[in-house]
């Protein structure tokens, strides 16, 4: 542990037996005491103060040993404290069982003090290290999963030459259009907290399965015949076949904020997959309709289109704003959800600075 | 401090009179729970000084009032045990000044 000096908390109500501790430890360690249950988890909850390790009498007046250990077994930045019992009480057993690490009983022998703590001190530095390099790999690896995801999107960009900035504009629209939903409570309950951002950042990849359509296609500066059309359409089940070799690579999910690189990517592909499917059910690539096409595909579907009109393509000019919410009104219940399209109206001022 | 300096040291702050005091009290009145407490304590501080006849007996003392048997009986020997130990460190310190 470099130079930091690794801190033990002493818990005993008594002063002699607090004193006979500190004076067999205070060489190697610099101790802190608390006379009292109380005491104890005020200094533990000091994040300066916080020890490596917690000495605990369990027979104290008011809040004894077991409750001090119960407490911080459910506090996440003391659960991971080696906690050693010590006691003449034999309930050996009890503070095991509850989470205690170790029981030295009175009387102290120094020797045998003095290898416990140290024993149970390497144990728990080196699991928290263990774990650190655990978590910082699995973060290295989901954002690279996200680089490698995003880059992919922007391949795609420079390579089908479409408005530069589609993409990232995406993102933007989708944000507000979200907000919009949230703010006048539609489908609420599929937005609340973090679902809102993860959705906001997987709509800039909606494209990703045009990366597998010939450039022949991709690139036709005229109108695509039917069967030019017919492998268009493939790049929506391309992107979801990209988008689940990455879901079954994905298992160490649990060092994450619980299920987040789950929802992103089950976001990623369902916007992927069913960003061409109508509520009407006349889409493509699975013919869903109504509320059976993922809310975040319904809503990339309507921004996606936007940005499609408003942008100049080889075979159409660009639409004006107007004229965009125009074409939006009359796929309302068509091709797009009705609720979806009626938000971006109301929010489309700001969809026209975009 | 070496062992023995921390020895003595502690011996000076054994307040065993005091506790062994508000044990009897304790017994006296069959308050088992104060009893179990006391005696608890009692033995705790008393096995780390060593002071073994002091720690059996509150050892015993705790037993008994874990089954709530009567324990009034050993007010007088506990009285005297600590006696002996009360005037065995004051013999002590006065071999060996701090």
């Amino acid at each position: 542990m470099n130079n930091l000096k690794i801190k033990i908390l002493v818990v005993d109500d008594i002063d002699i037996n607090r004193i006979i501790l500190t004076e067999i430890l205070s060489d190697t360690y610099e101790v802190k005491q608390a006379a009292n249950g109380t005491e104890a988890i005020s200094i533990l909850q000091n994040p300066e103060d916080r020890p490596h390790l917690v000495l605990l009498d369990i027979v104290m007046p008011g809040m004894d040993g077991f409750e001090v250990l119960l407490f911080m077994k459910s506090e996440p930045n003391l659960c991971k404290i080696p906690v050693i019992f010590i006691s003449a009480t034999d309930e050996e057993r009890k503070g095991l069982s509850i989470g205690a690490v170790d029981y030295i009983s009175k009387p102290f022998e120094p020797d045998i003090v003095k290898l416990r703590v140290s024993n149970h001190i390497e144990l728990s530095l080196y699991r928290e290290k263990l774990e650190s390099v655990v978590a910082q790999k699995v973060n290295e690896l989901v954002s690279t999963k996200q680089l490698f995801l995003e880059t992919m999107a922007d391949l795609i960009e420079y390579r089908s030459l479409e408005s530069g900035s589609h993409v990232k504009r995406t993102g933007e629209l989708a944000e507000i259009l979200v907000n919009q939903l949230i703010k006048t409570g539609r489908y609420k309950e599929d937005l609340v907290g973090e679902n809102k951002d993860l959705l906001i950042n997987a709509m800039t990849l909606h494209d990703i399965g045009k990366i597998g359509i010939p450039d022949s296609i991709l690139l036709k500066p005229c109108k695509l015949t039917p069967e030019e059309f017919k492998v268009i359409e493939t790049h929506t089940v391309i992107g979801g076949q990209v988008i689940e070799s990455l879901m079954l690579g994905n298992k160490e999910e649990k060092y994450l904020k619980q299920g987040e690189q789950d929802e992103y990517l089950k976001h990623c592909y369902d916007i992927c997959r069913s960003h061409h499917e109508h509520w009407d059910g006349k889409g493509y690539p699975d013919g869903l309709s109504g509320k059976s096409i993922p809310l975040s595909a319904r809503i990339a579907a309507v921004v996606d289109i936007y940005d499609a009109l408003v942008s100049e393509r080889c075979y159409k000019k660009a639409f004006t704003h107007e004229e965009a919410l125009e074409i939006l009104k009359e796929s309302a219940g068509g091709h797009l959800d009705p609720e979806i399209v009626d938000a971006l109206i109301e929010v489309n001022e700001q969809f026209k600075n975009k | 401090m070496n062992n023995k300096k921390l020895y003595f040291n502690m011996l000076t702050r054994f307040n065993g009179r005091q506790m062994v005091d508000e044990l009897i009290s304790s017994m006296k009145d069959a308050d088992f729970p104060s009893i179990i407490k006391n005696a608890h304590t009692l033995k705790g501080v008393a096995a780390n000084l060593a002071l073994i006849e002091l720690k059996n007996l509150a050892a015993d003392i705790e037993a008994r009032a874990k089954t709530e048997m009567e324990c009034v009986d050993m007010a007088a020997v506990l009285d005297e045990a600590v006696n002996t130990v009360d005037q065995s460190i004051k013999m002590l310190m006065e071999e060996e000044p701090k």
